[in-house]
C-alpha cells in the first residue's frame, strides 16, 4: 500500500497515535478502558496493538483501499481499526460460549466483518449491554433532576449532537453545555471502572 | 430525567460516549498523545512491530522488481531469438562451438561441448544456444550487481 509506505517515521508515528487515540475511543465505549484503570482489550490487546495491527493488515494487502467506499484514507484505516475491535469483542464472546477445544484454534482466524466506513459506528454493534445500563443508571442516579443533562438527552434523541447546535435548541448558554460535558464524563469514568474490573476478572 | 432514559439504548449510549469524550479528528497531536500517556498507553512497541512490517514490505517490493526486471530480461532474450535467421546444422554447430570456445569459461566448456556433441536435432541446437545466452545474460546480471 503505497500511501503508507510513503509516509516519513513522523508521519508514520502520527497516523499511528491518531489510530491508537481512535481505537481507544471505542474501547471506553466496550468498558475496555477507563481514565482510573488504565486500558487493555481481551487477550490483553491494547488500543495501539489494534492501529498497528489495521495498518499492518493493509501493508499486507489483506485490506485493500476504494476510493469509491471510503471518502478519505484515514477513514478506511478507521473502518479497518473497527473491524478488529469488532473482530475482539466478537472472539471474546465466542470464547466465553464455546467448548475449550474449539477456542483454541487460532483466535485470527475468525472471520472479520467489513463495514460501510466511519459512520455506520460498527462499536455500536457489540456494545455491551452491561455499559449501556451502567450509564442509564449514572444518568437516572447522578443526574436527577438535572435539566441541562436531561435536555441533552432529548436533543441526541432528536439527532443533534454539536455542542453549539444543543445550545442553540435547549436555549442555553454553550458553557452551561460545556460544564454539563465536563460532569458527565467524569461520572461516566468513574461509574464504569467497576465494569472494567468485572471484564478483567472474568478474562 | 427517568422519562428521557425509557428510550435510553445502544445507540443513545454511543452518542453520548461522542459527545463526552472528544474525537481524535477534533484533536491536534499533542492533545492526542496527552491523553494516550493518561491511559498509560506506550506507543513504542507497537511502532516498533509497525517498523519490522514496513521493511518486510520494502523487501518485497524490491524483490517483486527485481523479479520483473529478469523476466523482462528473458522475454526480451526470446524475442531476439526467435527473430534471428537459423542458419544449416553444419553451420550452426561451427557457430555453437565458437560461441563455446570464445564466450565460456574453460571450466564450462566441456559440459556444453558434450551438449553440442548429443544435440541430434535443429531444435537441440536451438535449446542450446539458448541455455548458452541464459548462461551469459544471468552472469552479466550477477556482474552488473557486483
Amino acid at each position: 500500500m503505497t500511501e503508507i509506505a510513503e509516509l516519513t517515521e513522523e508521519q508514520l508515528q502520527e497516523l499511528l497515535e491518531r489510530l491508537a487515540f481512535y481505537a481507544l475511543r471505542k474501547f471506553q465505549k466496550l468498558g475496555w478502558a477507563t481514565k482510573h484503570t488504565g486500558c487493555a482489550g481481551p487477550y490483553g490487546k491494547g488500543p495501539e496493538d489494534i492501529a498497528s495491527e489495521a495498518i499492518i493488515q493493509v501493508l499486507n494487502g489483506k485490506r485493500k483501499y476504494n476510493p469509491e467506499k471510503y471518502s478519505t484514507f484515514m477513514n478506511f484505516l478507521r473502518s479497518a481499526v473497527d473491524s478488529r475491535i469488532s473482530h475482539l469483542a466478537d472472539t471474546f464472546k465466542r470464547k466465553k460460549m464455546v467448548p475449550l477445544s474449539v477456542v483454541t484454534n487460532n483466535q485470527e482466524d475468525g472471520e472479520e466483518i467489513e463495514f460501510e466506513g466511519k459512520e455506520s459506528t460498527p462499536v455500536t454493534l457489540c456494545m455491551n449491554k452491561d455499559i449501556v445500563e451502567k450509564v442509564k443508571i449514572t444518568l437516572a442516579k447522578d443526574f436527577k433532576g438535572d435539566t441541562v443533562v436531561s435536555g441533552l438527552i432529548e436533543c441526541f434523541e432528536a439527532g443533534y449532537t454539536k455542542p453549539a447546535e444543543i445550545s442553540e435548541v435547549l436555549g442555553i448558554d454553550i458553557k452551561e453545555i460545556y460544564n454539563a460535558q465536563k460532569r458527565l464524563q467524569r461520572a461516566v469514568d468513574k461509574n464504569l471502572q467497576s465494569l472494567k474490573m468485572e471484564h478483567n476478572n472474568g478474562k | 430525567m427517568e422519562n428521557n432514559l425509557e428510550h435510553f439504548d445502544a445507540n443513545l449510549c454511543d452518542k453520548l460516549f461522542d459527545f463526552i469524550y472528544p474525537e481524535e479528528n477534533n484533536l491536534t497531536r499533542k492533545e492526542i498523545q496527552a491523553e494516550l500517556q493518561r491511559f498509560n498507553i506506550d506507543m513504542r512497541p507497537a511502532m516498533a512491530k509497525l517498523d519490522m512490517s514496513l521493511n518486510a514490505y520494502d523487501e518485497r517490493q524490491k524483490a517483486q522488481a527485481k523479479l520483473k526486471t529478469v523476466r523482462e530480461k528473458r522475454l526480451n532474450l526470446l524475442e531476439k531469438f526467435k527473430q534471428f535467421k537459423m542458419p544449416s546444422l553444419p553451420e550452426m554447430r561451427n557457430g555453437l562451438q565458437q560461441i563455446i570456445i570464445q564466450h565460456l569459461n574453460p571450466s564450462q566448456q566441456p559440459v556444453y561441448f558434450r551438449k553440442l556433441e548429443e544435440a541430434a536435432s535443429e531444435q537441440d541446437l536451438k535449446t542450446l544456444l539458448e541455455d548458452i545466452l541464459l548462461l551469459k545474460s544471468l552472469e552479466q546480471d550477477s556482474k552488473d550487481e557486483k
